[in-house]
């Protein structure tokens, strides 16, 4: 599939911080693509700067081949849901969603039809006529949607749209965005800190950091293959053990792992990247140490192992099989499981 | 243990406090029906004073410069503040130049009327109610700015940015998205503008031109020569005036602060 929306060499500085440092990416069109990272990282620059409402100091957009940086905010085919959802609060939810339509000079029937359309789409038809402030949180966040697509933009920029719900609202509505997008056919860029969202939502991940983009990839290939320590570390739960290579093996905190086979020459500083699902309890493992708490998660719990490293170890285990807090725990793994990657 | 939900011995000042702060006025207004014309006596109750007041040209002349300027200096102040304030809120983020724009609203009254009667007579301005009318909106377009200011500084700013997104123009959004929001804010600040303007007395009276004088300085003149009942019925109608138009103020920002 070709690339839809271009993004080329882009940069913003603000004063002294860098906030977009040379940041390139392609997003396809009908793509769900998630820009993720910690704050301070670039997103919402980037997201806001796609929308318009704030300018880069260098590199070049185009949507569907055409400059989209010359289009003022108000001309672009693109719309942005806020974090705050931004909703008119001395207007009704009909005449939120109508707002944009309206500043279409669309005739009054069709603008008419499609909000009616819309507001059936996210189930609020029965709250047309009540104001922001008699909405809940769930319910201003769908107003905050349905306004931004009855436009039927080329582009939804969704702004961290789930982070003001709680924890149950937010998983429905995280399914509810994904039928949207599909039953809308319309690209989606959603902006978000929580790596558990971008990795159940979306298509594919930008992960970024400090301004830049450090992996473009898909959640499974993100998880399973991180670029780098960074990403290791920020995607999923791990075990990351730093230190130099030997033959087959990396010396780490004065104990020798056993590592997959890697192109990286011995000698070099390395991290070994163990994710807690990959190792198992035993009668024998490769290390050994006393289990000092255990956190229950539903179906499975998380291990916290002391193994004489700076750090616990993080094994997951079937929630049977949890042997009580103080016994001494063997684990073992393989070691093709493990993922090694150069320190740099 | 509970809290007695008896004041027990502070009823005495509190009541004692409420009992000074109207006493005047109460016996200002109960005055202004006394049938006598004599300012100490009861002698029966009359609404005679305000039928005089009426039928006093010299008095309905005054009344209606002083709406004319109170008028005037509400539009204007409303205007100018609410521009100002969008500038200070918006554009020219310093709290030196807030400080600077906020503070006529506190001048000495005495300073400012005569730092203006100085400047209009340097520069050659004949007085009347066009120059109190430019001194009332120099002070009054402070409140106006404070109000709004404040108000601007509690609506999302993103709420601007969401109409240019759904492709507004930025002279549509501005009155349709910011105008409404600030809406609460600009009517209490005009009524208070009114208000103020409605009864000021000190720089009316150094920046008026003799042949038009306002109320305020028409009830000084007379008080000159003694208090005549038609003062009390004068005062009473100022005060009235005044109270209501604070009132519905109030109301104004209660229902904004429920938006």
């Amino acid at each position: 599939m070709s690339s839809f929306l271009n993004i080329a060499a882009v940069s913003k500085r603000y004063g002294d911080v860098q906030a977009l440092n040379n940041v390139s990416l392609e997003i396809r069109e009908n793509e769900f693509f998630a820009l993720l990272g910690p704050s301070g990282c670039g997103k919402t620059t980037l997201l806001r700067a796609l929308a318009g409402l704030e300018s880069l100091d260098s590199g070049v957009v185009t949507l569907a081949n055409e400059d989209l940086l010359s289009v003022p905010a108000n001309k672009r085919p693109v719309n942005l849901m806020f974090q705050s959802y931004a909703l008119f609060p001395h207007l009704n939810v009909y005449d939120n969603v109508a707002y944009g339509l309206r500043r279409e000079k669309l005739d009054k029937a069709e603008i008419e039809q499609r909000v009616q359309d819309v507001l059936k789409t996210v189930a609020l038809i029965d709250q047309k006529d009540r104001r922001p402030s008699q909405l809940s949180g769930g319910q201003k966040q769908r107003v905050a949607l349905a306004r931004a697509i009855v436009k039927r933009p080329k582009i939804l920029l969704l702004d961290e749209p789930l982070s003001a719900l709680d924890k149950k609202v937010r998983s429905e509505m995280q399914l509810e965005l994904k039928r949207l997008q599909h039953e809308a056919g319309i690209t989606f860029i959603i902006v978000t800190h929580d790596q558990e969202e971008a990795m159940s939502i979306a298509d594919r991940i930008a992960l970024m950091d400090k301004g830049e983009v450090v992996q473009i990839a898909t959640p499974v290939e993100m998880y399973s293959a991180p670029k780098t320590k960074f990403v290791a570390d920020f995607i999923g739960t791990s075990n990351l053990f730093a230190g130099t290579l030997g033959a087959g093996t990396i010396t780490t905190q004065g104990k020798t792992l056993p590592t997959p086979a890697t192109a990286l020459s011995a000698g070099s500083k390395a991290v070994l990247v163990l994710r807690p699902e990959d190792i198992s309890l035993g009668a024998a493992g490769t290390i050994s140490g006393t289990l000092v708490s255990s956190n229950f998660y539903g179906g499975s719990s998380l291990l916290f192992v002391d193994c004489g490293f700076d750090q616990l170890i993080k094994v997951s285990c079937a929630l049977n099989q949890v042997p009580p807090v103080g016994s001494t725990c063997h684990l073992s793994w393989s070691a093709a499981d493990s993922i090694l990657l150069a320190d740099v | 243990m509970l809290v007695p939900n008896t004041l027990g011995w502070l009823r005495v000042p509190l009541y004692g406090v409420l009992v000074f702060l109207y006493l005047p006025i109460s016996v200002l207004i109960f005055m202004s029906f006394n049938k006598s014309d004599s300012p100490f006596m009861w002698t029966g109750f009359s609404t005679k004073w305000y039928s005089v007041l009426v039928n006093s040209p010299n008095i309905m002349e005054g009344f209606k410069n002083t709406l004319i300027v109170a008028i005037a200096t509400t539009i204007i102040s409303i205007v100018l503040g609410t521009l100002l304030a969008i500038g200070l809120a918006r554009y020219q983020k310093s709290s030196a130049l807030e400080a600077v724009a906020l503070t006529p609203a506190i001048f000495p009254d005495l300073a400012l009327a005569i730092g203006l009667l100085a400047l209009f007579t340097s520069l050659h301005l004949t007085l009347g109610l066009h120059s109190v009318i430019i001194s009332h909106a120099l002070f009054c377009m402070a409140f106006v700015t404070a109000i709004v200011r404040g108000r601007l500084s509690q609506i999302d700013s993103s709420l601007e940015e969401a109409a240019q997104d759904l492709g507004d123009t930025p002279v549509g959004t501005f009155f349709r998205i910011t105008l409404p929001s600030i809406k609460p804010a600009i009517i209490a600040g005009g009524l208070l503008a009114f208000t103020l303007s409605f009864d000021e007395f000190v720089i009316a009276f150094f920046t008026d031109g003799p042949s038009t004088p306002t109320l305020p300085i028409i009830i000084y003149s007379m008080v000159r020569f003694g208090v005549s009942p038609e003062i009390n019925a004068l005062a009473t109608v100022v005060l009235l005036i005044s109270a209501l138009i604070v009132t519905i103020a109030q109301r104004n920002v209660k229902v904004q602060d429920q938006i």
